[in-house]
């Protein structure tokens, strides 16, 4: 017997396969399979990009960080805001809820990991060398908690200011820059100090808080010398 | 894995490990494909220059991922361990799992989430896609397992006619055919809207 295969090729290529003398007998003889043939041969002009996009489509949609927002940590704070966007993570604002007092912390979250266990294993390493860190112009770490979705993230202290990048399109005056650069040294300085490095200083990973000092954020990529 | 590992990650020595049946390489190379494809877009996305489809962004990234490999490949001596043809199947694996594996991972990790009508929907589609493309690939392997193949290599390999044609020493008509056919069944199984 006649694969659908072949059946298709045979009539794939015909303008109107439906009224052709194979299909027909096919319907009478076999309408299973002319009723598969059919299914198949309806599908003959559609472009190849349907497919594609029905498959990739999703991966591309699902790394929406708004979703995040209203979720609660250890039912202690609830994420209020996404106040950044890195390469590797998302950072947002949350509000302590607990009602026994006022706080405000930054969460971030490893949104590059294929699973949460890999989020975990990066946020581990990150606060391992934040907690290394104890200085007035480096982000504190404060703990490694999980969402109401089970989600982990690392948070740390919330610092109000805008990025390096956003400050220096005010036009600070020459004083105000010099005290944002000469802060930003002392916290690098700190850091190497302890055997800290970076890796990834950019105007996106520097706060200039409201007092003008530099702040840095964002460890993602730094690495550890115990030597 | 931070993302200085992911540009180190040792493909080739992963590919070789897999020849040698080593289960955990197949798995690396599928954490640092998805971690690639998510770095790719996500980087387009906050560069906000791209004018470039995400559907051109998901190809290009899966087509240079394919490219690193060989090319780092064929410069070693595990060249000679791992073909051309084995190494394109190992990776449109390594693809169609990331891909698939994303699709059922946002299922599950998302099912205690509180309720987003957003999400959800997302869910929802992205559980009944995964469960529609796994039966689409086994009834296409049931009735013409080089379909599937041929699809695989172009889709989840990036690889156009011309070169499926020459990995599987068939004739560019005869791969042409098999990807009309193919794409034919897919969309049937998914349960597209008809165009005659």
């Amino acid at each position: 017997m006649i694969s659908l295969y072949e059946l298709f090729g045979l009539l794939s290529d015909i303008e109107q396969p439906f009224n052709s003398a194979v299909y027909r007998q096919l319907k009478n003889s076999n309408p299973e399979v002319a009723i598969k043939l059919h299914a198949l041969l309806s599908q003959k002009n559609t472009s190849i990009d349907t497919l594609l996009e029905k498959l990739y489509l999703p991966l591309v949609a699902e790394d929406n960080a708004e979703l995040r927002i209203g979720r609660e940590i250890n039912n202690k704070y609830k994420i209020t805001a996404l106040i950044g966007q890195g390469g590797m993570s998302d950072v947002y604002q949350a509000q302590r809820i607990d009602g026994l007092i006022e706080h405000t912390v930054a969460v971030k979250y490893f949104s590059l990991a294929e699973s949460f266990t890999t989020a975990l294993t990066m946020i581990k390493k990150e606060a391992q060398i934040l907690a290394k860190l104890d200085h007035h112009y480096i982000a504190s770490f404060i703990d490694i908690g999980h969402d109401d979705n089970d989600e982990p993230n690392i948070m740390m202290e919330y610092i109000a200011g805008q990025t390096l990048f956003s400050y220096l399109k005010t036009t600070p005056d020459t004083i105000a820059l010099a005290h944002v650069y000469s802060t930003l040294a002392e916290a690098t300085t700190y850091a190497e100090r302890q055997g800290v490095f970076h890796g990834d200083i950019s105007q996106n990973n520097v706060l200039v808080d409201i007092h003008g000092n530099a702040n840095v954020i964002d460890f993602d990529i730094a690495t550890y010398n115990n030597n | 894995m931070s993302l200085s590992t992911l540009r180190k990650a040792p493909i080739t020595e992963l590919i070789v490990q897999w020849k040698a049946g080593q289960q955990s390489s197949f798995n690396e190379l599928f954490t640092y494909c998805h971690q690639q494809f998510k770095h790719e877009v996500r980087k387009q996305k906050l560069k906000q220059v791209n004018k470039k489809k995400p559907l051109e962004l998901c190809i290009q990234t899966t087509t240079s991922i394919v490219h690193d490999a060989y090319l780092k490949m064929s410069t070693h001596r595990e060249q000679t361990i791992c073909s051309r043809k084995e190494l394109y199947l190992l990776i449109s694996q390594v693809v169609q799992s990331v891909i698939y594996d994303h699709y059922r991972k946002s299922t599950s990790q998302k099912r205690q989430a509180p309720a987003q009508n957003e999400s959800e929907q997302a869910e929802e589609s992205n559980a009944e896609l995964h469960a529609k493309l796994m039966l689409a690939d086994k009834s296409l392997t049931d009735e013409k397992p080089r379909c599937t193949h041929v699809l695989h290599l172009h889709i989840f390999a990036g690889l156009s006619v011309e070169e499926i044609a020459e990995i599987l020493t068939l004739s560019v008509r005869t791969i042409h055919n098999d990807l009309k056919f193919a794409k034919a069944w897919y969309l049937a199984e998914l349960g597209d809207e008809v165009h005659l």
